[in-house]
């Protein structure tokens, strides 16, 4: 099958890689670009293991294609540190223990990204509700929604 | 090597603080590498070809057309795996389960494999391998497959354990016996006696990493294994065995874990994987599918329980007895019969008795998750003893409390007890204010205890202490939720050091001696205790040392929080040394300082918790939701109290989905209906509320810190606790699990 | 110095322990007690587990496969999977049980 050429954004940086028409932008992340953060749990849009931001949308990036980036900005796990000083969700995770095998990690920290800059201040149903579609089974949640509240207020003061 | 593992009662520093995890910045900035996040130059792609039937006889495999498709490098099928398990019938067990031989014995079971240049062409393959099958009569419910007509999985199995030998083969594969005294005499003096039968169905344990691997054997025989795992030198052995290798020769490294609970015990795709590559010459690169973990690896059993319990109308427990039945899969297992230990064993009882059966059905071979077949039988047996404290009227915390096994009580299973924790848990969950706080309409609360054996076994590690006086840590035993912090706090504080000056990593087979799994809690206790006694080395080295520098006797020295001290008068002009001028020096007094620990980590304490929750149930759907929910354990000693925490929190989430939701629904034909995250319901944030836990220390008299397994216990008492939420909330008896909505709703309209 | 496989199976824990040998008392869970000729109790003179189970396996030659496969021993309630050189205290409470998995 020919390749589709693409160019994009991933993190601020200009990418241009050569991916299948059917190939999903999560295995390009990770099998073209070396962008292992995002992981796959299912495949199928149900675990929230490969969440991305896409053009300020959180998706599945198991549920789109890597054609589908051109011309857009992508962000992953891998932007979301500023050098070596973390985002303060991610020291809050960190704090809090909100991770044992740390494999929904990445996903949980891109959608905790998203619903803060949507909603600065959500309750604590508010969290668990933007959070309903990355899976834990680990932690049953409870320190990652600390996590989070903590965050949410360290960011607010900033 | 003199090492004294018994309880000293010391006092801490390090230990019972809670730092950030070594292994942190990794996890949050996605750099940490799991299964799949491995790569070889030149690897190739391995998929894996499954049976679509339950049960069906192979007649013949064709691969000639998968292996002329350009791209694919091998195929194999069982010829490629032959069977060098010299009589040993759990590894041939293994064999055939990572790759069906003459028989697919369950919807998924591995039937041929390809390694290809890419996933594309692989997954062409996999549709090119004829296998001609010859369909047979399949039976996946445990208790249809103890019937007489039901059909054989393998006839050569006769039941064990019976007094008479079996004539007939069975899928029971045996009946086992434990307790004591005599259960006849305990009914006669019973006044009141409960008597139910439950059921619960069979779940995943439901890892977000599925199983991953990247092999590579080269043509001298060497090999390498990248591989998610809870025990990579367990996996070395099994993989060595079963495909001829020398365990020396094969590497095996442990990547990061995203999960286990017990299902990364057992090896699936790891033997495939290097026996693809063997045969095409390149790395192999085997990642499982969500499906694929579904239908062959995991899950639990599914089981059937008969519970009866006679007390007395002051409270007393007479008798107690119970028959378990367990689903193990197609191959022969030990389930029922740890259900049969573990059923009552946080009672005092005088008159007891387990019976369980093993019973061989047409699903995935049954897989240890956490706590294994402890929380069935503690559905069971916690419903039953709701029950009977209801029809005598007394509390059931105070019914259980009157029952509770104490120190110097003779175990169900056996043997008596040391210093336990079931009173203080009880005692514990009686005073929160959790068991005050109101219920509302259609609410209900729950409560249940749960009991796990926690295993200790055999534990290697090094402790290196570099030139700048910093300590590298190398364990075996695979960090499955933070245990290396865990250690690098124990380390530090046998040393006397600060934790950030320790830094853990964990070994791979090449780098330490053998190490047992990461399962039945063992982790941290195990390597805790393989860390205090090579610390200990380390310090022995280090007073000696110093002793050199000093030109004194070594037993004129001692250590103190980091320091060799010249202890007497007459050294009153020697200056404490600190590890990192003993280090520093290492070079000129001796050469590098370091301490190993090679032991069997004996003397597990056993664990008990008591949970509450409350439920509220939808009368008109039969939805529920969880209102709120504690915990409360004895951790022996909490090295880091946020992740023993963690522990309790997630055992309990993942009994809440066990109670409420997840079940593997197979159709008719014996194939599974819901292999997908969407379909197996696993709980979601939203689904929970905040999980409240208390912590208590008992300490374990055979650790130096007192340290107990905490991992597992958590996920035994849920079950329980929210059927009898449940049970009060809608006044009806639940004794199915999943209580999911159409079963709660069926309940009620019975009882109308 | 030895290779860590080597030390781990040496008998360096036996100098100390050398004394004389008791006879105690060892109770077989239910399954196990079939195959000692349906006792549930036996007597042996042992002086640790490796002592126990080779004699064990001696006088019940039923029990040699199941010891091979691995049996734990509890000795008065603290269950030792793999600890041969585990003396066994006089009067102690000793109870063989089945290795089991974990998760
Ligand atoms: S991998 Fe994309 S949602 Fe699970
Ligand atoms: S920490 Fe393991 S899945 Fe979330």
């Amino acid at each position: 099958m020919a390749g589709v050429a693409v160019s994009t954004t991933i993190n601020g940086d200009t990418v241009e890689y050569l991916c299948q028409p059917d190939e999903t932008l999560l295995d390009v992340l990770r099998d073209r670009l070396g962008l292992t953060g995002a992981k796959e749990g299912c495949g199928t849009g149900d675990c929230g293991a490969c969440s991305i931001i896409l053009d300020d949308r959180l998706v599945c990036s198991c549920l789109v294609l890597g054609a589908e980036a051109e011309g857009r900005h992508v962000e992953t796990i891998e932007g979301m540190a500023h050098g070596d000083s973390l985002h303060p969700l991610q020291q809050k995770f960190l704090e809090h223990a909100a991770l044992q095998c740390g494999i929904c990690t990445p996903g949980f920290l891109i959608a905790a990204k998203d619903l803060l800059a949507k909603n600065p201040d959500p309750t604590e149903e508010e969290i668990r509700f933007g959070l309903a579609g990355n899976l834990c089974r680990c932690t049953g949640y409870d320190k990652i929604v600390r996590a989070v509240q903590d965050a949410a207020s360290v960011m607010k003061g900033a | 090597m003199n090492f004294d593992p018994r309880y000293s009662g010391r006092s801490f520093t390090s230990v019972g603080t809670r730092p950030i995890r070594p292994d942190g910045v990794d996890k949050v900035t996605g750099r940490a590498r799991y299964g799949a996040d491995f790569n070889m130059a030149g690897q190739l792609v391995g998929r894996v070809l499954r049976s679509p039937h339950a049960h069906a006889k192979i007649r013949k495999i064709d691969t000639s057309k998968a292996e002329k498709l350009a791209g694919v490098k091998a195929v194999i099928t069982a010829a490629d795996l032959p069977d060098l398990t010299d009589g040993d019938a759990a590894m041939y067990d293994i064999l055939d389960n990572c790759m069906a031989r003459t028989k697919a014995l369950y919807d998924g079971h591995a039937v041929a494999a390809v390694a290809a240049v890419d996933a594309r062409t692989a997954r062409q393959a996999l549709k090119l391998i004829e296998v001609d099958y010859e369909v047979l009569p399949h039976v996946v419910d445990v208790d249809e497959a103890m019937k007489h007509t039901a059909p054989l999985l393998n006839d050569a199995i006769f039941t064990e354990g019976l007094e008479e030998k079996p004539v007939k083969p069975s899928n029971v594969t045996k009946r086992t016996q434990y307790g004591h005294g005599d259960i006849h005499e305990g009914f006669g003096q019973a006044d009141f006696v409960v008597e139910r039968s439950f059921k619960t169905e069979q779940t995943h344990q439901g890892y977000i990493e599925p199983h991953a691997c990247v092999a590579s054997v080269s043509s001298d025989g060497t090999a390498d294994l990248w591989v998610c795992t809870q025990g990579h030198f367990v996996y070395r052995q099994h993989c060595a065995q079963l495909l001829g290798m020398e365990a020396s020769k094969l590497r095996v490294t442990s990547s990061e874990i995203g999960g286990g609970f017990g299902g990364k015990t057992h090896v699936w795709a790891e033997p495939v994987a290097l026996a693809l590559s063997r045969k095409a010459g390149r790395p192999v690169k085997l990642v499982m599918t969500r499906d694929e973990v579904f239908r062959a690896s995991g899950p639990t059993s599914a089981t059937s329980i008969d519970v009866r319990i006679g007390a007395r109308k002051d409270g007393t427990i007479t008798a107690a007895e119970a028959t378990l039945r367990y689903s193990c899969g197609p191959y022969a297992g030990m389930w029922a019969e740890i259900g049969a230990m573990t059923a009552f064993a946080c009672y005092k009882l005088d008159n007891v008795r387990t019976v369980g059966y093993e019973v061989l059905v047409n699903r995935p071979k049954t897989a240890a998750y956490r706590a294994p077949s402890a929380p069935m039988a503690a559905f069971a047996v916690e419903s039953a003893v709701d029950e009977l404290a209801k029809e005598i009227g007394m509390d059931p915390v105070e019914f259980r409390i009157r029952n509770a096994a104490q120190e110097g009580t003779r175990s169900s299973y056996g043997p008596v007890y040391g210093p336990i924790g079931i009173g203080p848990t009880l005692e514990a969950a009686k005073n929160h204010p959790h068991m005050k706080a109101p219920l509302g309409k259609n609410q209900g609360r729950g409560m249940a205890c749960g009991f796990w054996f926690n295993f200790g076994g055999q534990t290697c590690t090094d402790l290196n202490i570099g030139m700048d006086g910093s300590v590298s840590l190398a364990v075996g035993t695979v960090d499955v939720g933070g245990s290396r912090a865990s250690l690098s706090l124990v380390a530090a504080e046998e040393l006397g050091i600060d934790y950030g000056q320790v830094k853990a990593v964990v070994a791979d087979t090449s780098s330490l001696g053998y190490n047992d799994m990461t399962d039945g809690s063992r982790g941290t206790f195990s390597s805790s205790m393989a860390t205090i006694s090579a610390a200990r080395n380390a310090i022995k080295t280090l007073r000696d040392r110093a002793a050199q520098t000093w030109d004194i006797p070594i037993d004129d020295v001692v250590w103190e929080k980091g320091h060799a001290i010249a202890k007497g008068e007459k050294y009153g002009n020697l200056a404490a040394l600190s590890l990192k001028e003993i280090a520093a020096a290492s070079g000129k007094t001796g050469g590098p300082i370091a301490g190993h620990s090679e032991l069997v980590a004996d003397g597990a304490g056993v664990s008990f918790a008591t949970h509450i929750c409350d439920i509220e149930v939808d009368p008109e759907t039969g939805s529920t939701r969880v209102l709120r929910y504690t915990v409360v354990q004895d951790a022996g000693k909490a090295v880091h109290p946020t992740y023993v925490e963690g522990q309790y929190q997630g055992g309990a989430a993942q009994g809440i989905g066990w109670a409420l939701n997840e079940e593997y629904i197979y159709g008719k034909d014996g194939r599974l209906q819901n292999p997908g995250f969407l379909d197996y319901r696993i709980p979601v944030c939203s689904d929970l509320p905040m999980i409240d836990t208390q912590i208590l220390e008992i300490p374990n008299p055979n650790h130096p810190y007192g340290v107990r397994g905490v991992g597992e216990t958590s996920i035994v008492p849920p079950l329980a606790a929210i059927a009898n939420a449940v049970s009060n909330a809608v006044g009806v008896r639940m004794t199915h699990i999943p209580m999911s909505p159409p079963r709660i709703l069926a309940a009620i309209e019975a009882e109308r | 110095m030895m290779p860590k496989s080597a030390q781990r199976f040496s008998d360096k824990h036996h100098g100390p322990n050398e004394g004389l040998a008791l006879m105690v008392e060892v109770t077989l869970w239910g399954s196990l007690g079939a195959l000692a000729g349906g006792k549930s109790k036996v007597e042996i003179e042992a002086k640790d587990i490796r002592e126990l189970f080779r004699k064990l396996a001696e006088q019940y030659p039923g029990l040699e496969p199941l010891i091979e496969k691995g049996i734990a021993v509890a000795i008065d309630g603290t269950i030792y999977r793999d600890t041969w050189s585990k003396e066994l205290p006089q009067g102690a409470e000793i109870f063989l049980l089945p290795r089991l998995a974990g998760g």
